[in-house]
């Protein structure tokens, strides 16, 4: 299955990207089961939570990212890529307001399969969502996400 | 590359512990009046006034993949016609297929939203695993996911009606 969007973290000394096979690092083609990139990702960020600055999401027309360039108040961006060098425009739609600590990326594509007349379809991606979630002061969990396609 | 899905049916009487049925992998779902994966319905039609054998079917997730989770099954689309009706459920238990009515069944005749569908839970050892929970990351089975069609006198000779089975499901 071709990808529509893929991902790209980049940290402060390392970046980690989505291959288009989606495979994992230590894939092992023996087995029936591997984990995908996305757990490279957790793996990394598991040890170098804090150095996380953007996690994008990108297409060909499109970016999407978390901007944790400000830890306790990330922000959700949305980059449309101009015809011309230097003509990208990117908004910002979405600012956290509150501080918040325990900062995690939420990334999952949404599947959708069907029996139609008796016949199974192939699953097909009806969304991509990009988010983060955090606890804040008074230790409420706060999340935000985005669906595109 | 992504998640290998797997579409599998189980029937035949129940045997062994945890109960199941014998696998096939399909690649169609009909409801008949016999409990296999073979016979097309042509061949095995459901009189009017008769139900149907309950379906068993689920995924079996492979391939490559992080986690799988948040599992929704629902009639989405399409109605069967008049004395059709269609009911299902989601169970982790196996019992054998049968024409009686299908027991603890939520009435699903009418078309929801995927977003409205029933909660499936996955385990890592088949559809009847004893500890299913809302997400893997690991190779994993839903929940059986049970349907049937039941008819009264009033149900139109022919083919009936067609009706759309979503699964939606969140994959990293």
């Amino acid at each position: 299955m071709n990808l529509k969007y893929r991902w790209i973290a980049l940290f402060k000394n390392k970046m980690i990207k989505q291959p288009a096979d989606d495979r994992y690092s230590k894939h092992d083609p023996s087995k029936e089961w591997n984990p995908s990139s996305f757990r490279d990702f957790q793996d990394y960020f598991d040890s170098h939570e804090k150095d996380l600055e953007l996690f994008h999401l990108i297409s060909e027309d499109k970016d999407y990212a978390v901007d944790l360039t400000d830890p306790y108040r990330p922000k959700i961006l949305e980059t449309r890529k101009g015809s011309h060098w230097g003509s990208d425009k990117t908004v910002i739609l979405h600012r956290e307001k509150r501080d918040i600590s325990d900062v995690r990326i939420i990334y999952y594509r949404k599947m959708e399969m069907k029996v139609e007349n008796g016949q199974m379809s192939s699953p097909e991606v009806v969304g991509y969502v990009l988010g983060y979630q955090g606890i804040d002061k008074n230790g409420n969990n706060r999340q935000k996400t985005i669906t595109v396609l | 590359m992504s998640a290998t899905t797997t579409w599998l049916e189980q029937n035949g009487a129940a045997t062994g512990t945890p109960a199941h049925g014998t696998e096939s992998t399909i690649s169609s779902c009909d409801w008949k009046s016999v409990d296999d994966t073979t016979t097309p319905r042509a061949s095995a039609p459901v009189l009017a006034g008769e139900n149907s054998y309950d379906k068993k079917i689920y995924l079996k997730f492979t391939g490559t993949f992080n986690q799988i989770s948040a599992v929704k099954f629902a009639h989405t689309a399409g109605t069967l016609g008049t004395g059709i009706s269609l009911v299902g459920k989601v169970t982790s238990t196996y019992t054998t297929p049968a024409t009686s009515a299908l027991s603890s069944s939520s009435d699903m005749t009418s078309p929801i939203s995927i977003g409205s569908g029933a909660s499936v839970l996955l385990g890592t050892s088949g559809p009847n695993d004893a500890s299913p929970s809302a997400s893997q990351t690991s190779q994993c089975y839903t929940q059986y996911l049970v349907t049937q069609v039941q008819t009264t006198a009033a149900a139109s000779a022919g083919d009936s009606g067609t009706a759309t089975l979503t699964v939606q499901y969140n994959e990293n």
